[in-house]
């Protein structure tokens, strides 16, 4: 088992794990790349009831959301440099602050959406159903969906994150081998580049 | 996805696209065969993506990008076309999957959905996922003939960029399976156009395969049957899909035997024939023994003319106008259907012969050497069958080395 | 590997996309403030482009990476265009 733990080792390839994490993250991208597809086609057939619909959407809270996801990008690619300069414990905070910020992102999420079910307005409601048009029905279907799976893939990163933190702590991710903790900051970068998206198609659009 | 068979409300009767609005109407039990497609698409993406990042980072010394064997090459295109096109259709399980638990509106019209949108995301993948099977097909073809021609491969490079070219516009042609279902004249233009195109790097292979054996030194094997009936199920299976891909004729002979025919030319005849063609010719390198060449070739003639005659009737049937998916038919249909079936009890028995062949010569064949069939790619430079950590010393490849250096 | 240890990045580069990043989010609730009728989608798209190829560019850090990664990363966003643009093939032209 020692002797095989240490080939491994001697096989450690950070290019290849780099390249391993971007192809992981166009299987992704199409996997939102689908959904962006349903968007759009939905919105071109309905323009009107996506305009309508869109102003239901708090655009402040949205604005919030994407304020703090763009700064939290930053500590973690910043953590990143702080890493190869050996600054461990600078490191170790800047990845606090990024799983903080990620986690005040997702309670924003969950006042957001709590709003929206007070008001009646889930997938598959009533009140839905009853007093708004079908193209509503498919914009808050579509709303719930995109944004839903969304902070799924934010708790994932937050899960990643955390991981790569603690390999930090315990030493075995370093300035040399920085390829788990490039590998988490490129999967929340994802998380990042889809909320740019996200923010004008739902928010913005009125 | 076999649970979904034996437990709740009974197997999922959407058939195997799970077509909206039905997969969410349906009361049986959908969800579990969703699921169990989502896994399985889920491993799909992972071994593609384990693939690239070892054609990418594994290559030995001197083993450049012009020196793969054509097999990689083929791998490193289908790992592609797995890691961009599934994840389409995994979102797609999952919003059926949405929609049936929880009532989200997507494809269901009576809440503004569009079901045609569920079959354009559904070929996106399912379309590319005919080129997975068929492009490793290709590439075990283009590996055992060059072998059993002694013959530098013909065209290598073209044959590398005609795989790429299936990839790549292989990904644009999902449309070809919705002519009847309501698109838009434009889109069906389109489709039908880069329907034809991919058609041409297909064609290229053949003409390249055909080359390499032309002046060849042959050494006529079970692999070589196998690659050279290859040859021939998959051109008439090609060309019957020149006639599916025209708008005219595809709605004459559209959801008929014509169809299944042509299906079963290219994925049975030519995924087949390939499979055991490659089969064959690894054989002796997996398990270190030679099969018994007299009942491989046997096997191999008898599952032929049973191919043969189950599928050609039903060109013919389809043609007539006999739907698919019905399990009966009408009088007129009944010459060609029996003949059919006669068909299928021949390859069966081939298939039997070949099965049986395999599984004893598995255990008590003869030894093979090292390289019984004189190849010059380098899993034929190992033992056989390989020691665990393949190679001692990890090869070299020189200047003048190639997977298809033959005098 | 360490012979192929990368480019480290000063803080300064990052701390200049962020105010970037920002100045562009905020522009983009403006522009969309204004009545641009139809384009308001196209400009609050350009907005995201842009936005997103600096994040791609310096978070995650393809300006400093080989060019075959680069070539792979342009190579997605062009076939899921080209896949947009034929669906769209379809429901622009129906009738």
């Amino acid at each position: 088992m020692e002797q095989h733990a240490h080939t491994q080792h001697d096989h450690f390839d950070a290019e290849a794990s780099k390249i391993g994490m971007w192809l992981f993250i166009f299987t992704e991208l199409l996997l939102f790349g689908g959904l962006f597809i349903v968007y759009s086609v939905y919105r071109f057939m309905n323009q009107e009831a996506f305009h309508l619909a869109a102003v239901e959407l708090n655009t402040t809270i949205g604005a919030i959301n994407t304020v703090l996801l763009l700064v939290s990008s930053m500590t973690i690619a910043v953590s990143t440099t702080t890493l190869q300069l050996k600054k461990k414990g600078l490191t170790l905070f800047l990845l606090g602050i990024t799983v903080i910020i990620g986690i005040v992102f997702l309670v924003n999420k969950y006042f957001e959406w709590g709003a929206k079910i007070d008001h009646g307005i889930w997938p598959g409601s009533e009140h839905l159903k009853t007093a708004f048009s079908q193209g509503e029905i498919l914009f808050f279907g579509l709303y719930y969906v995109m944004t839903g799976l969304h902070a799924l893939h934010i708790i994932i990163g937050l899960i990643i994150i955390l991981f790569a933190a603690h390999r930090v702590y315990k030493g075995t991710v370093n300035e040399n081998r920085a390829a788990l903790l490039e590998n988490a900051g490129l999967y929340w970068h994802l998380v990042d580049l889809i909320w740019i998206f996200l923010f004008p198609l739902f928010y913005l659009i009125h | 996805m076999l649970a979904a068979l034996f437990f709740g409300n009974g197997a999922p009767e959407t058939g195997w696209t799970f077509y909206a609005p039905y997969s969410f109407k349906t009361g049986t039990n959908l969800l579990p065969a969703v699921f169990g497609a989502f896994v399985l698409g889920f491993s799909s993406i992972l071994t593609g993506l384990n693939f690239l990042v070892t054609i990418h980072r594994m290559r030995c010394s001197g083993m450049k990008w012009t020196k793969l064997p054509l097999f990689v090459w083929t791998l490193y295109g289908t790992a592609w076309i797995q890691l961009l096109a599934t994840p389409v259709v995994g979102i797609t399980l999952v919003l059926i999957a949405l929609e049936r638990i929880f009532g989200v509106g997507v494809f269901d019209p009576a809440l503004g959905g569009d079901p045609i949108l569920y079959q354009h995301l559904f070929w996106i993948y399912s379309h590319p996922a005919v080129y997975i099977m068929i492009l490793p097909a290709m590439g075990a073809i283009s590996e055992i003939i060059p072998t059993f021609a002694q013959k530098q491969v013909f065209g290598y490079k073209a044959i590398i960029a005609s795989t790429m070219e299936i990839a790549f516009v292989g990904y644009l042609v999902w449309g070809h399976h919705m002519f009847t279902a309501g698109m838009s004249g434009t889109a069906q233009y389109y489709f039908s156009l880069l329907t034809f195109i991919v058609a041409i790097p297909s064609a290229i292979k053949v003409f390249n395969w055909i080359s390499t054996m032309y002046k060849g030194s042959i050494n006529v094997q079970t692999p070589l049957y196998w690659a050279a009936s290859f040859i021939f199920v998959f051109m008439i299976g090609g060309l019957s899909g020149l006639v599916l891909g025209s708008l005219a004729t595809d709605v004459h002979v559209h959801d008929t035997a014509f169809v299944v025919a042509h299906f079963h030319y290219i994925v049975f005849g030519g995924t087949g024939f390939a499979f055991m063609a490659a089969i064959h010719y690894w054989f002796p390198k997996i398990y270190g023994r030679m099969y018994d060449k007299g009942w491989a070739n046997a096997g191999w003639l008898v599952f032929f003319i049973g191919f043969l005659a189950l599928y050609t009737p039903l060109f013919y049937l389809g043609m007539m106008g006999m739907p698919r998916r019905y399990y009966d038919y009408m009088k007129e249909f009944h010459g060609g259907n029996i003949l059919s079936t006669f068909g299928s009890w021949i390859l069966a028995t081939g298939l039997v012969i070949i099965i049986v062949n395999l599984v004893k010569s598995a255990r008590h064949g003869a030894p093979a050497e090292m390289n019984p069939w004189h190849s010059k790619t380098l899993e034929w430079k190992v033992s056989s069958p390989p020691s665990v950590e393949n190679f001692d010393e990890i090869p070299e490849i020189a200047e003048n080395d190639g997977p298809y250096n033959y005098k | 590997m360490s012979n192929e240890k990368h480019h480290i990045v000063p803080y300064r580069v990052y701390a200049l996309v962020l105010v970037a990043l920002l100045a562009l989010t905020f522009a983009s609730i403006g522009i969309v403030s204004i009545e641009l009728g139809k384009y308001t989608v196209a400009a609050a798209l350009i907005f995201a482009t842009i936005k997103s190829f600096l994040v791609l560019t310096y978070f995650m850090h393809l300006k400093y990476d080989k060019p075959y990664i680069k070539a792979m990363v342009a190579f997605v966003f062009a076939i899921f265009f080209v896949v947009i643009v034929i669906t769209f093939l379809d429901y622009l032209y129906r009738t």
